[in-house]
């Protein structure tokens, strides 16, 4: 995914976005690998060490989400957000209807129209199709 | 659009991406990827007659089937196409060399 949009959050909206993430993570009560392998790599992207990850993570049951997004108020930027959150509750084929629900409640916190989540999960999802089917064709470990 | 619609719709968007992963590269193995474009049309001569050009116009039998537009012909050309296409990735055309590539990429 592309990173440029990150180097324009601030520190609140960076930490927004991560809480939002563990949020959503643990929403349908369970963690796999791959989620906890993007969470990490999310972490190191938005330039947060570990200690305030770990921070946050051990905190995710009691973040209020909609109180999160209100920290959000750069229409780029919550457009983005959504985009994550599509991508982290598409990855491991289970769509949770407690995951979907902090999706709209976030979207809708943010101005972002009903429509355009739509698009951007159809959007997510063939591009997650897209690079694993190139992970594939490549044999890529990561695939 | 409500709350729950919403949800529908977008759980109706999910789909198990390694199922989705094997069906584009059953595309892609197939003939249909990769069809070659349309044959383009007569270059017509100034110096031709319009009979030269184009033929007679013919009289429509009176059962003869309506004409259709350029758009019609493309829109009904397009969901041959398509229908075709569904119906080999559904025969799982080179699904042999699709199956030994998940094995080795899904070794453990």
């Amino acid at each position: 995914m592309d990173d440029a949009y990150i180097r324009t959050l601030s520190l609140d909206e960076k930490l927004a976005f991560l809480k939002i993430f563990c949020k959503l993570i643990k929403a349908d009560g369970s963690i796999d690998a791959e989620e906890i392998s993007f969470l990490k790599s999310m972490a190191a992207r938005y330039g947060v060490d570990n200690a305030t990850m770990v921070g946050i993570i051990k905190s995710a049951d009691s973040i209020d989400c909609m109180a999160e997004a209100r920290h959000i108020t750069n229409r780029q930027h919550a457009l983005e957000l959504i985009k994550e959150l599509c991508f982290l509750a598409n990855i491991d084929d289970d769509l949770d209807d407690n995951e979907l629900d902090i999706v709209i409640d976030v979207a809708r916190v943010m101005g972002v129209e009903d429509d355009r989540v739509v698009l951007i999960n159809r959007w997510v999802l063939d591009t997650l199709i897209l690079n694993k089917t190139g992970n594939v064709i490549l044999e890529r470990d990561n695939g | 659009m409500d709350r729950e619609s919403l949800k529908r719709t977008l759980k109706e968007q999910a789909v198990p991406l390694d199922e989705a992963v094997r069906q584009k590269i059953n595309y892609l193995l197939s003939d249909d990827a990769f069809a070659p474009a349309p044959e383009s049309e007569p270059v017509v001569d100034d110096n031709m007659s319009f009979a030269d050009a184009f033929g007679s116009v013919p009289t429509p039998a009176p059962t003869a089937k309506p004409t259709l537009s350029p758009l019609q012909e493309k829109a009904a050309s397009f969901a041959e196409h398509k229908q075709s296409m569904a119906e080999k990735i559904a025969a799982l055309r080179g699904i042999s060399d699709v199956s030994a590539m998940y094995a080795r990429h899904n070794k453990p």
